[in-house]
C-alpha cells in the first residue's frame, strides 16, 4: 500500500520575477515500511522535495503544481490548520544540522515535551514520563538527568538523537531524513543509521532518505530515486540502482567515489559543474556534463521511461527500447 | 623532507570573568611525523582528535607549545617571524570551506598576485602571466582572471584556492578537507588534480580528511589520530587492508561500502570522542576499547614498530617488537 504518492511536483522559486524550477515535474511514490533513498548532489532538488511534502517551502519558493496524497489526501490542498495535524504528527522531518534545529535556551526534555503536547499525545501530567521515554528510546542513557539539560551540553550526535526522538513522539507513519548524518564523524554516522533502522521496525514508519552517500544508500534504501536538477533521472530498486544502472549520470556517479576497500587509480570524474536554474536549457540537464550525448539530447528533455520491469530511466539512450 | 617531532599544543582555557587561567586543553599531544619529497601521508581520525591543529602547527598559523618541526633537515619551529616569512613560500595550505577562504572583494587576479608580489615569486611585469599559467595549471581559463569569486561554483573556487596554494611554488602543502564542502562528481576532479599537480611539481601533501575512502585514495602512508596523539601509522594500503589499533579497526569498519550484500561488519565503539578537558589517564582510548586490559587504564602505550613498518601505540602489541 501507498502511504505517499507525490504527482507532478513541480515547486519553483522567483528570481529577480522569473520563475525557476527547483523540483521540475516529480512523481513517485512511497509503500507502507519501505525507505526510499533520494540521491542527488547539491542543487538537485532532493531537500525541496522534502520541504514540499512537510508543506514548509517558503518565499520566494513556490508550489505551482502537482498532487502529495497522504492516505488518499492532497496535503496541497489542505488549510494550514489541516495540516497542522499531519505535520509533526503523520509526516516528521530530520534535519542536517542538529545544532540549528533544537533551540539553543530551552531544556531538551521541555522541547520534546512541547511537541507532545502541541499533537495532543500527552496531557501536563504524563508529558514529562513520556519525554524520557522517548530520550531512553534513542539510546541516550542518564535520561532522567539529561532531561534538563541544555542542547549545548550534547555532542553532535548526542543531538541529532534528540532530534529523532523529536521526529517520532507522535509515532509518524513517515519520517523524512534529509542528509542526517552529514555534518557527524563516521562513527556516530553508523550508530545513527543503525538507531533510525531499529525504529523504523519498531514503528513500522516508512521512510524518505535523501543524502548523496551512496554508501549509506546501500546500508538502507529499498527503493531509489536519482535527481538531477529538479528531475528524477533513474528510479528503481537498490539492486538495479547497484548492479545495473541505466542512466549515464548514475553510471558516472557510481564511477566517481573513492573506495576504501579497493585502491583505484585514477577516479573517473564528470566533467563541468551542476548548472545553475537560470542556466537550465531546453534539453537534457545533464546535456553538457554527459560522456554519451547526442544532438537530440541538446533539443529536446527526455521523458522518463520504464526500460525494465519497475527500472525508470530518462534518457534518449533508451528510447528506442521502451518497454 | 618534512619532519615533525614530539610536536604539542595545549591550548589555556581562560575564564571570561575571572580573567584565570582555568585548564588546559591538549589538542596535539607529542606527535611524530615525517612525509617524503613527493609524497602524501593521509591524516585520519574524528573531530576533535587534532588533524586540524596539527596542520596548522606544522605552517606556524599556530605557534607550537613545545616539539621541533624540520624542514629539509633545518628546525623552523624556533626561527623568528622575520626568518620564518621567507620560509612561508615553501608551505602552504588548501582550506576547507572554498566559500570563506577567498576574499569575496577580490578579483580572481588580484588574489592570486598577492602572494606572487609579496614573496616576490616573479617580475612584476610577468604577474599576468603567472596567473594565467596557474590558472591553466588547475584547469581554468584565462578569462577567469577577472571574475570575482562568487562567479564561481564550490569545485571552482576550490580549484582558485589550489592556485593560491600554489602560486607561491611550495614544497609542501597541507590539504585541509579540501573536498569534503564538495559535491561527489566535483569531488574527483578535484582528488584527479590534487594527485596530477603533486606529480608535475614534486609536491608533499599532508592530507586532512575524515573521509576514509578519499583518504586511501590520495595517500601513500596513512597516520590514524586519536585525542592529540598518533595511534597507528604505516603505508596505506596495509593499513586499509588489515588495520591493527582497535581504533583504526572500528574507524576503518564503520565506513559505510557503496555496494550491495556487504556484511555489516562494524565494529561498536562505546560512547563518543571525549572532549579535550577529561582525557582519560593510561591510553586514552581504553574506556572506548573493546580490547581494555588493566594495563591501559594505568599506563599509556609507548609507539613501537611492528614487523610491517608499522608504528603502533597499543598494549595488545607490546609482545610482537
Amino acid at each position: 500500500m501507498n502511504v505517499l504518492e507525490v504527482r507532478n511536483l513541480k515547486t519553483y522559486f522567483n528570481i529577480n520575477n522569473a520563475l525557476y524550477p527547483a523540483v521540475d515535474g516529480i512523481s513517485f511514490y512511497l509503500k507502507e515500511g519501505e525507505t526510499l533513498a533520494i540521491i542527488g548532489e547539491s542543487g538537485s532538488g532532493k531537500s525541496v522535495t522534502a520541504l514540499s511534502i512537510m508543506g514548509l517551502v517558503d518565499e520566494p519558493g513556490k508550489i505551482i503544481h502537482g498532487e502529495i496524497l497522504f492516505e488518499g489526501n492532497d496535503l496541497l490542498k489542505l488549510k494550514e490548520k489541516e495540516l497542522k495535524n499531519i505535520r509533526g504528527n503523520m509526516i516528521s522531518m530530520i534535519y542536517q544540522d542538529p545544532m540549528m534545529t533544537l533551540n539553543p535556551f530551552n531544556k531538551v526534555g521541555i522541547q520534546l515535551e512541547e511537541a507532545l503536547l502541541v499533537h495532543g499525545k500527552a496531557s501536563k501530567k504524563t508529558s514529562k514520563s513520556m519525554a524520557i521515554e522517548l530520550i531512553k528510546a534513542v539510546g541516550i542513557s542518564d535520561a532522567e538527568k539529561r532531561f534538563s539539560n541544555y542542547p549545548s551540553q550534547f555532542s553532535g550526535g548526542m543531538r541529532q538523537r534528540l532530534m529523532i526522538a523529536m521526529a517520532i513522539s507522535c509515532n509518524p507513519k513517515i519520517l523524512i531524513a534529509d542528509e542526517p548524518t552529514t555534518a557527524l564523524d563516521v562513527t556516530i554516522q553508523s550508530e545513527i543509521l543503525e538507531l533510525i533502522r531499529d525504529l523504523k521496525k519498531k514503528n513500522n514508519m516508512s521512510i524518505i532518505l535523501n543524502t548523496h552517500d551512496l554508501g549509506v544508500v546501500a546500508q538502507m534504501a529499498d527503493r531509489v530515486i536519482v535527481m538531477y536538477c529538479g528531475k528524477v533521472m533513474e528510479e528503481s530498486s537498490i539492486g538495479n540502482i547497484f548492479n545495473n544502472p541505466l542512466n549515464p549520470y548514475t553510471i558516472n556517479l557510481m564511477d566517481c567515489i573513492p573506495r576504501i576497500d579497493k585502491k583505484k587509480d585514477r577516479l573517473n570524474s564528470i566533467e563541468g559543474y551542476v548548472p545553475h536554474p537560470t542556466e537550465y536549457g531546453s534539453g537534457c540537464r545533464f546535456y553538457d556534463r554527459c560522456n554519451r550525448r547526442m544532438d537530440l539530447c541538446n533539443e529536446k528533455i527526455p521523458p522518463l521511461l520504464e526500460i525494465q520491469d519497475n527500472h525508470f530511466v530518462r534518457c534518449w539512450l533508451y528510447n528506442s527500447i521502451e518497454k | 623532507m618534512i619532519e615533525v617531532i614530539d610536536l604539542k599544543k595545549e591550548f589555556n582555557i581562560i575564564s571570561p570573568v575571572l580573567k584565570i587561567t582555568q585548564g588546559s586543553i591538549k589538542a596535539v599531544n607529542g606527535v611524530n611525523l615525517k612525509i617524503n619529497r613527493g609524497a602524501t601521508l593521509g591524516l585520519v581520525g574524528e573531530s576533535g582528535s587534532g588533524k586540524s591543529t596539527t596542520g596548522r602547527l606544522i605552517l606556524r598559523l599556530l605557534e607550537p607549545t613545545s616539539g621541533r618541526i624540520l624542514l629539509e633537515g633545518k628546525d623552523i619551529s624556533s626561527i623568528g617571524n622575520r626568518d620564518f616569512r621567507k620560509l612561508r613560500k615553501d608551505l602552504q595550505i588548501v582550506f576547507q570551506n572554498p566559500y570563506s577562504a577567498l576574499d569575496s572583494k577580490m578579483t580572481i587576479e588580484d588574489i592570486l598576485i598577492q602572494p606572487i608580489q609579496l614573496h616576490k615569486i616573479v617580475h612584476p611585469l610577468d604577474y599576468r602571466n603567472e596567473v594565467y599559467k596557474l590558472l591553466e595549471m588547475v584547469g581554468l581559463s584565462k578569462k577567469d582572471s577577472t571574475k570575482f569569486p562568487h562567479e564561481f561554483s564550490g569545485g571552482q573556487r576550490q580549484r582558485i584556492g589550489i592556485a593560491r596554494a600554489l602560486s607561491t611554488k611550495p614544497r609542501f602543502v597541507v590539504m585541509d578537507e579540501p573536498v569534503s564542502a564538495l559535491d561527489v562528481s566535483v569531488q574527483s576532479q578535484i582528488l584527479n588534480l590534487v594527485k596530477d599537480l603533486q606529480k608535475e611539481l614534486d609536491l608533499s601533501y599532508l592530507f586532512i580528511a575524515h573521509d576514509l575512502s578519499v583518504v586511501r585514495h590520495v595517500s601513500d602512508e596513512v597516520a590514524v589520530m586519536y585525542l592529540g596523539k598518533i595511534v597507528e601509522k604505516g603505508s596505506a594500503d596495509r593499513i586499509f587492508d588489515s588495520p591493527k589499533h582497535p581504533y583504526t579497526q572500528a574507524l576503518m569498519s564503520a565506513s559505510p561500502v557503496p555496494e550491495l550484500g556487504v556484511k555489516d561488519r562494524r565494529i561498536r565503539l562505546k560512547g563518543e570522542i571525549p572532549g579535550g578537558f577529561n582525557v582519560p589517564t593510561g591510553c586514552s582510548f581504553h574506556d572506548r576499547c573493546d580490547f581494555k586490559m588493566d594495563i591501559c587504564e594505568r599506563i599509556d602505550p609507548q609507539e613501537i614498530q611492528l614487523s610491517d613498518y608499522r608504528r603502533i601505540s597499543c598494549h595488545l602489541y607490546n609482545g610482537e617488537v
